[in-house]
């Protein structure tokens, strides 16, 4: 509710002032208890005034202009209210009566947002990471703040857009990464009250606080002016990722000296998570320091962090969950003394601070400056193996598959998947036992070789010190234009490197590339992954591996005016920025000697960005915008290195991606019924992507660059609502889009183990869908606000079209295919099959959820919440699937290694009881 | 109403957007990589091979550029590659004038070098020549000193040869020829030029040894074999030990065969592909010995064979030494024989069989087996018959049988039927054992046999005259019947018609039941006259001697006096004192020599006096 009323003031800046004035006065009560309501506002719409209503709910315009025009009155607790009046010199309103709301639905969405953002982040597998895109929609965009949570289960995006085409700002601040560009949800710890107060731009529409991005834009203000006062606590149960969740905040509001204080915390859960195997355990804690110095200035510290560990997930094979008989299958885990032992342990800890300060000359004017600095700490832990059979149990030699011309031993090994639940998770005892057989060997042999650990759990850490400056300034030029005006600085160093976490009852780690040693035997120099330090021992907690720093600096500027007319709005913008990186090497690697140590080449790119909106109110009710954005955007440094963890080379030709969108949408708002319906085309050309996979016909992890990639992103949206009785709501949201790859763009391989020089070639993507996303979806849904503060919604909702992200290896000419299929009409068909689309499953749910607010008195209230996500229980929904970038070159069988996937859950449960006072 | 204008708008919204969604896009999938190439052939094989031919054996030639001064350009088909590993580093092209063989160290050209598919080589500074006989394309190479055509690397043949195209192997040519043809090219160099590594089909022709015999013997070099048709023609088949279907058994039957022509040094080899060369294999076996390897009937004459080999189903197993049974051709007669002369004996001296195929006894219409035996020279080395219930002596049951089985006696006899040996008493499959026995020794003799029958009863009558009779041991003598004398267990027989004096031979028999049967010439007619007997032999002449010879008969068509009387007591032990009148000596087996004939006993007191059989009547 408050970023309704904050959007409501921001626009009243603009509009005119008119000479001959009049007074308008009134009262606001409550409707149910006649009480009046203190700390309403009251706007006159067409004007921008307004007024806040005193302590006897009284309301005066002393500057009104006479004639037709709307009020509107909103207060926390109360459901907007809206009647059109006729002003004339001095008019009096009267009672105003103001319905309560059941604000249960916007808390229960937001919890559901937070569920959200930890739905698991996808891992790095295949060196694609995939983020859960979440905008926090603003809730009067039916659109928006229906697909947001109710397509979410098929990770779906926001117009097929990958997550860094939407920013976060923390109080003006941007605080997307600039490795992936970015914004880390998992940062904010879960803690959506401390984080509700935001403001939202969606899509290409401008905003106050940034100059945006093409997928919208979302700030969130944390200073404690913009909390409610008093105390607010929940406690839930869920059956997700977690299990348990407590949070409680307190606000003192401003104190008349001006300060205030706003403090939280937040403990989520599990023991064993919904997926076997799993846990999490996460805590956050919030602070926001305010001090107001009069009206122009304040000075605002936020600092929050969350701790958090937790267990990854792994995609993986159909035949695995057939066989596990559970689509939650899990590999990651095993037995160890009586206890699941899970070896991806993610640990993450992002301390942000944020010191603001706001500065209001005078009305109209203000310039909001703030500087952050954050800590990212990211680290995932993993298995890792010398010279050694496969730890995990889904390696597809594990699989029944690979045995399928020997009956005898595919029906043995399917027997044991089946029945033998040891057998398809990790074997700890086999692992601790192959090391403790080297500890022995180094005993008896006191003289000869030592032998290291042959397993060894490792941490892959990516860290980041990020040191964030932005200055926003909005200015009110007259009673139609409004200048915003920004610039921003990030300067961030990122670390990643590799330590052990645990060698497994071992002595030691070689730190050497066993690859290489393999395939070059006679080479001693280049396995080594520090020829500085060859053949090192490393230690628990030691660093290995690779070790490199990356440091970036980008910085922005831009400049934005809206205009407000009667019948038009329009806006425009215009953004430079400069970004540079480079990589800073700490290890000589024997696979690039010359190009992997000390700092390397400077990577330079200036950006610029236009946008342009208009907006035709054709009358009161009902709206026409378009809108256009063209921008070329620097690459994020984790996309521009080929192979970043041994040498400094970078993708050949790296340029920035160019970015052309429009889209034209239709609004209407009529008192029972409202809506939008937009239509959206953006192209984005010259994109680079990355993948990493191990290569089986060279034997060696390679790295594959997909370069000069275009994409086309297309479609329509329409979200309405239809009040069917006062208190009875209808939704509809819904997408039929086209998310297409439209050349076919260049790949570069680049060989892990040195083996080769990189090798280019032609990727034949034309018109493939891009994964990841279902890219028709629709849900309707019913909300009922029942008496008694009473809130009842069902929806359901289908998402089809979702396809499996292809691996490019596949779409490239396969010279020697012909071999296998020598007469035409099987050759087509081969490269057909292998080339082939392939879609997840096509998925429906039906959810429900009930709620009811309680008030013990007027200021303490109770609020009970039960939702349950996939009444139907619906197991079978695939939210990931990825082909693997492994290929058969020899037999060219495509279901030599099949696909990769992740189910989501069935059944979804939350009971979230909240306190508040 | 007031909706309408939202809605009309709404509605014309979503049509354009659902345009702009809709368009026709399909995916684009990369394009079908199929090997192609410009190359033109300018030169076609048959004109390339003229122009380098060459009757040497062994030599290497480089190419150069053509008339026009452009590189020769070959193309073809390819017709045979190295997919089963029985053509190794070679492949075969074809077009419509001929085939050529182009070597090259490179593994694995059947990936991509498949039946079917077009090929050019620029031959030009490569060379073109050939090894053993046959022309190829390759590099030069030596052979002992000599220039000869070897294999080219792998990447002057990548570098040197273009693929075209999707292989289509229904444009494949297969030449169809008999091997009578075959053979008959071999001496026109014409036809040796044009055929050499081309693609013959040859219909209507059975494997020696098929049903029986490997492929090839696993891990050797190559081995053997051989194509007959029904006319016995024959065509030497040549396949690699180290081929994947060297292990399986040559096809049975008579079917149709498509393998590659080629050629070493002065004759035609044919090569298989594979062995899916051979098509629609069945029904009966042209190979002599019928190729099976369990008959019921036996009919052998070894007419037509080269070695036992060629007989798949017969086997020869030398059980001690290295005198192995052999076939031999005499007076146009093909027979098998076997001897320990200049072979080298074993532990047990030398011991070697010829078994014949599987006998199934119960399907036989007669359970009956015979032959022909002869032997010649003199010393070591005994022929015995078996019944073997197992084709493996070492291991199988040895029933001896009694047949009637030459001795040597120095000169080469006569063949003798062995007479009609019964099978009754045996059942399931047996085989017959011929073994040649004998110790170490210098001298050896050498036995024959042919004729080998079974399953059916032959003509027992003796060859020439026809007739035998049956003895029975004796110790009197009736005037004017036929006798025979015995020592051990061996009749003598008859001097040769032609000879005017000899000495009786020695002929083993088996004597049940103090009777034996032999052929009536050796029958001798004692006929009583004053002071003793007279011995006239089947061919009405008389046995008698002259002082100037002691130690043979003469003979004598007229009763020529005194030398013609014997006398003739019987001694307690049944063996008769047989004393001629004139000259003294006495009838006896002298010494250990193999003959019956009259002897000074005196000057050699070493002898076995004889015993008489009387022909019944």
């Amino acid at each position: 509710m408050r970023f309704k009323l904050f959007m409501l003031l921001l626009l009243t800046a603009v509009l005119p002032l008119l000479a001959q004035t009049g007074t308008v006065k009134g009262v606001v009560v409550d409707a149910t208890t006649g009480k009046p309501v203190e700390g309403a506002i009251v706007m006159i719409n067409n004007q921008g005034a307004t007024v806040v209503t005193g302590p006897a709910g009284e309301f005066v315009f002393t500057t009104a202009k006479p004639g037709s025009d709307i009020i509107s009155v909103a207060a926390f607790g109360y459901t907007d209210f809206t009647q059109p009046v006729t002003l004339g010199a001095s008019t009096d309103l009267g009672t105003l009566q103001l319905a309560t709301s059941n604000d249960s639905k916007k808390d229960f969405d937001e919890i559901k947002q937070e569920l959200l953002f930890d739905e698991s982040i996808l891992e790095d597998e295949e060196g694609v990471a995939q983020s859960v895109a979440v905008l926090n929609g603003a809730s009067d965009n039916i659109y928006n703040s229906v697909t947001n949570y109710n397509f979410s289960i098929m990770r779906f995006r926001n117009r097929g857009y990958d997550n860094y085409f939407n920013t976060t700002y923390i109080n003006g601040v941007p605080m997307n990464d600039l490795a992936r560009g970015r914004f880390n949800y998992s940062s904010l710890g879960g803690m959506n009250r401390m984080f509700r107060n935001r403001t939202n731009a969606l899509d290409m529409a401008p905003a106050q606080y940034g100059f945006g991005n093409i997928g919208g834009s979302s700030n969130i203000n944390t200073m404690s002016s913009d909390f409610a006062p008093g105390f607010y606590g929940s406690v839930g149960y869920t059956n997700a990722n977690y299990m348990l969740r407590a949070m409680a905040l307190y606000s003192t509001g401003i104190s008349p000296t001006g300060w205030g204080l706003t403090v939280g915390g937040i403990v989520r859960w599990a023991n064993e998570g919904v997926v076997p195997g799993s846990f999490y355990k996460s805590g956050g804690y919030f602070l926001s320091l305010e001090k107001q110095f009069g009206q122009k200035h304040s000075l605002s510290l936020t600092a929050f962090g969350a701790p958090t560990q937790r267990t990854g997930s792994t995609p993986t094979y159909l035949e695995a969950y057939q066989l596990a008989d559970n689509n939650l299958y899990n590999p990651n885990w095993g037995w160890q003394n009586g206890k699941k032992r899970n070896s991806k342990i993610v640990e993450t800890f992002d301390p942000t601070f944020v010191l603001n300060w706001v500065w209001k000359p005078k009305e109209g004017t203000k310039l909001t400056t703030g500087a952050s600095f954050r800590v990212v700490q990211y680290s995932t832990s993993a298995l890792n193996w010398y010279n050694a059979r496969d730890p995990r149990p889904d390696y597809y030699r594990y699989l029944p598959s690979y045995y399928i011309d020997d009956p005898e031993a595919y029906n043995l090994y399917t027997d044991l998947w089946r029945n033998d639940e040891s057998f398809r998770q990790i074997n700890w005892d086999a692992l601790y036992q192959a090391n403790y057989l080297n500890n022995l060997n180094n005993a008896a042999n006191p003289n000869g070789p030592q032998k290291g650990s042959t397993y060894i759990l490792e941490n892959r850490h990516s860290d980041q010190l990020n040191y964030i400056f932005s200055s926003v300034l909005n200015h009110r030029l007259n009673q139609s234009m409004n200048l915003q005006a920004g610039v921003s600085f990030n300067y961030t160093r990122a670390h990643y490197y590799k330590t052990i976490r645990d060698l497994l009852g071992g002595e030691f780690w070689l730190d050497i590339d066993q690859f290489s040693e393999r395939d070059f035997p006679d080479n001693p120099s280049i396995l080594q992954n520090n020829l500085d330090d060859p053949n090192r021992k490393v230690g628990e907690g030691g660093l290995f591996g690779y070790n490199y720093f990356i440091a970036a600096i980008q910085a922005k500027a831009w400049l934005q005016n809206t205009i407000t007319l009667p019948h038009w709005d329009f806006n425009y913008g215009l953004e430079m920025s400069y970004t540079q990186f480079q990589r800073d090497g700490k290890m000589r690697n024997g696979r690039a000697p010359l190009n992997s140590l000390g700092k390397g080449e400077m990577h330079r790119f200036d950006n610029g960005a236009v946008k342009a909106g208009a907006v035709y109110k054709i009358n009161g009710r009902n709206a026409l915008t378009l809108r256009a954005t063209y921008e070329t955007q620097a690459p994020f440094f984790d996309n521009a290195y080929i192979s970043p963890r041994i040498k400094d080379t970078a993708v050949d030709g790296l340029s920035s991606t160019r970015i052309f969108s429009a889209d034209l949408s239709y609004g209407w708002n009529y008192r029972r019924f409202r809506g939008t319906i937009s239509a959206f085309w953006t192209t984005m050309n010259d994109m680079t992507e990355r993948f990493a996979y191990y290569d089986d016909q060279y034997s060696t992890f390679m790295n594959y660059v997909l370069k000069g990639v275009k994409q086309h992103y297309k479609g329509i949206e329409l979200g309405a609502a239809f009040k069917i009785t006062p208190s009875v709501t209808a939704t509809f949201a819904g997408t039929i889009a086209s998310y297409r790859y439209k050349n076919n763009p260049t790949g570069v391989r680049s060989y892990e183990n040195g083996m080769s020089p990189d090798t280019t070639s032609v990727v034949y993507l034309k018109n493939y869908h891009i994964g990841g996303t279902p890219q028709t979806a629709f849900n309707v849904g019913i909300d009922w606000q029942a008496p008694k503060m009473w809130f009842f919604n069902i929806n359901f909702s289908w998402m089809g079209n979702a396809y499996v992200n292809m691996s490019p290896v596949r779409h490239e000419a396969l010279d020697n295919l012909w071999t296998a299929y020598p007469d035409a009409a099987s050759l087509a068909q081969a490269v057909a099959e292998i080339t082939g689309e392939e879609k997840l499953n096509n998925a429906y749910t039906l959810n429900a959820s009930v709620g009811k607010l309680i008030y013990l008195t007027r200021k303490i209230s109770l609020n009970l919440n039960l939702s349950v996500d996939n009444i139907l229980n619906k197991k079978d929904i695939m939210t990931y699937g990825y082909q693997q970038g492994r290929f058969d070159y020899t037999d060219f069988n495509r279901l030599k290694y099949p696909n990769r996937y992740s189910y989501a859950q069935g059944i979804k449960m939350f009971l979230n009881v909240g306190l508040r006072f | 109403m007031k909706y309408i204008k939202s809605l009309l708008a709404a509605v014309v919204l979503g049509f354009t957007g659902a345009t702009l969604t809709g368009c026709n896009e399909d995916l684009e999938m990369p394009p079908l990589s199929i090997p192609s190439s410009d190359w033109k052939a300018n030169t076609t094989i048959a004109d390339f091979k003229s122009q380098y031919w060459s009757d040497q054996e062994n030599y290497c030639t480089q190419v150069g550029l053509t008339e026009s001064g452009e590189h020769v350009i070959l193309g073809g088909r390819v017709i045979g590659n190295d997919q089963t590993g029985n053509i190794y580093q070679s492949i075969q092209i074809q077009d419509e004038t001929g085939a050529i063989t182009i070597s090259t160290a490179t593994k694995s050209l059947y990936e991509r070098y498949k039946i079917g598919e077009e090929v050019f080589i620029d031959v030009t500074d490569l060379y073109a020549g050939k090894y053993a006989g046959l022309f190829q394309i390759g590099t030069a190479g030596t052979y002992n000193n000599a220039p000869t055509t070897s294999k080219m690397t792998e990447a002057e043949f990548l570098a040197h040869t273009q693929l075209n195209g999707l292989p289509a192997p229904s444009l494949i040519k297969d030449h169809e020829l008999t091997i009578s043809e075959i053979n008959a090219m071999q001496t026109n160099t014409q036809d040796v030029m044009l055929y050499q590594s081309q693609r013959v089909r040859i219909n209507d022709v059975s494997f020696i040894g098929g049903g029986k015999e490997r492929w090839a013997d696993a891990g050797t070099s190559g081995s053997d074999r051989y194509l007959i048709d029904k006319d016995g023609n024959r065509l030497l088949v040549r396949n690699s030990g180290y081929s994947d279907f060297c292990d399986q058994t040559l096809p049975g039957g008579h079917g149709d065969v498509i393998a590659i022509l080629q050629w070493y040094r002065t004759s035609w080899q044919l090569v298989f592909i594979g062995p899916d060369g051979c098509i629609d294999f069945g029904g009966e076996s042209y190979a002599p010995g019928g190729g099976e390897s369990v008959v019921s009937t036996l009919d052998e004459t070894f007419e037509g064979c080269t070695s036992i080999n060629d007989l798949g189903n017969w086997k020869t197993v030398n059980e001690s030494g290295n005198a192995t049974w052999f076939t031999q051709t005499y007076s146009g007669n093909t027979f098998a024989a076997c001897t320990g002369y200049n072979k080298t004996a074993g532990v047990d001296g030398i011991i070697s069989w010829l078994i014949t195929p599987g006998l199934d006894v119960d399907k036989m219409t007669e359970k009956t087996f015979a032959f022909e035996t002869m032997v010649g020279y003199t010393g070591e080395g005994r022929l015995e018959v078996f019944v073997l219930s197992s084709d493996d002596p070492a291991t199988a049951t040895l029933t001896a049988v009694n047949a009637n089985i030459p001795q040597p006696t120095g000169s080469w006899t006569d063949w003798s039927k062995s007479g009609n040996i019964s099978l009754e008493g045996f059942s399931g499959i047996v085989y017959i054992g011929f073994r040649y026995k004998g110790a170490a020794g210098t001298n050896f003799t050498t036995y024959r046999i042919d004729n080998v029958t079974a399953g059916k009863k032959v003509d027992e009558t003796p060859s020439t005259p026809t007739d035998s009779g049956t003895f029975t041991l004796t110790n009197s003598i009736v005037s004017g019947d036929q006798y025979v004398f015995v020592v051990d267990s061996q009749v003598g027989t008859a001097i040769a018609e032609n000879l005017s004096y000899g000495r009786l031979g020695m002929s083993a028999v088996t004597i049940s039941n103090n009777s034996f049967t032999t052929a009536l010439t050796n029958g001798v007619t004692i006929t009583a006259v004053d002071g003793g007997y007279t011995f006239v032999d089947a061919y009405g002449r008389y046995l008698a001697m002259d002082e100037s010879h002691l130690s043979t008969f003469q003979l004598f068509t007229t009763n020529p006096g005194q030398g013609a009387v014997w006398t003739i007591d019987f001694a307690a032990d049944g063996t008769a004192t047989i004393v001629n009148a004139l000259t003294n000596c006495h009838l006896v087996r002298s010494g250990t020599y193999t003959n019956i004939a009259p002897s000074d006993i005196v000057a050699y007191p070493e002898y076995t006096a004889p015993t008489i059989y009387r022909k019944a009547n």
